[in-house]
């Protein structure tokens, strides 16, 4: 078969030319608000999961429903302390509190004001 | 992810911004100054007509004469025909979007503080380099106008010059 011969050579001219290009990702640093919006919606699915069907006279229950509110509260309290270092990151966070804030006070004053900055963001297309 | 590792995160975050300037805070507003943006006067015109309407609304005080109350009734007619232009546009560059950010944050800030929205609001507007100090906003000439006729209006209707004040109303 031909195609094996030449995919050997593609490949090993590829990884030449790949091999600076993955060395230089490596070299980039990771974006923090990446990981602390992850920990936010991880925390907040849990406490929403807690919340559900909450049988308020079952003490187990509650206890849980309280460790996940206080987790989820840490977690918010963490995300908001750390800034975006990249046009990704960026637009990710911001997508994140259009999102939460739709979810939690739909049609408010900030949910429309956070929904129309994310879609200003969009509208400039990709980073 | 426990809270502790979040609040690692958080650390992180602070390292980054402190040692590697954030890429897209540090970066110089594109074209800042020389490139117009159409959010800019819509933002100066919402802010202004923001202005006016809060200004109207104290003048109001405890005796809520017509006159006062018309002239904060067009106060607020003008204040959400500003807000649903700034609405329909989008800006089209990144000074632009980071003034909206700002101009939502502060407006926020004073209509509603304390909610959710409002805080995620002074998040994001925290994040933003400092404005681009070569733009200063000063009151537009319709801007203006409208003090000095709403003024007028309001005299006109103390001392009776009712019809000569809805004509004018009808200005609006």
């Amino acid at each position: 078969m031909i195609l094996a011969p030449l995919s050997r050579r593609t490949l090993i001219s590829a990884a030449a030319l790949l091999g600076p290009v993955l060395r230089v990702r490596a070299a980039e640093p990771v974006d923090p608000i990446f990981a602390a919006i992850s920990a936010a919606r991880r925390t907040g699915m849990a406490l929403t999961a807690a919340l559900s069907d909450l049988d308020e006279d079952d003490e187990a229950q509650n206890s849980r429903a309280n460790a996940a509110a206080d987790v989820d509260s840490d977690a918010r309290n963490a995300l908001g302390k750390v800034q975006p270092t990249t046009e990704a990151g960026f637009r990710a966070l911001v997508r994140f509190h259009a999102e939460d804030i739709a979810f939690l006070e739909p049609d408010t004053f900030g949910a429309l004001a956070l929904k129309d900055i994310a879609a200003a963001l969009e509208a400039r297309g990709p980073s | 992810m426990s809270p502790n590792s979040a609040i690692t995160v958080a650390d992180m975050g602070r390292r980054a911004v402190q040692s590697a300037m954030p890429v897209l805070l540090a970066a110089p507003v594109e074209a800042a100054g020389r490139t117009p943006d159409p959010i800019h006067e819509a933002i100066d015109r919402a802010q202004e007509a923001r202005e006016a309407y809060a200004a109207a609304l104290d003048a109001l005080g405890v005796e809520r004469n017509k006159a006062a109350v018309l002239v904060a009734s067009t106060a607020a007619d003008r204040d959400t025909r500003a807000r649903e232009a700034l609405a329909a546009l989008r800006p089209t560059t990144r000074d632009g979007l980071h003034a909206l950010i700002r101009f939502y944050a502060e407006d926020a800030q004073a209509i509603d503080p304390n909610s959710p929205g409002s805080e995620a609001l002074q998040i994001l507007a925290r994040g933003l380099p400092e404005p681009a100090p070569t733009r200063r906003r000063t009151p537009s000439l319709a801007s203006r106008l409208f003090t000095i006729i709403s003024e007028c209006v309001a005299l006109a209707m103390m001392t009776g010059g009712s019809a000569a004040v809805s004509r004018l109303h009808h200005l609006f």
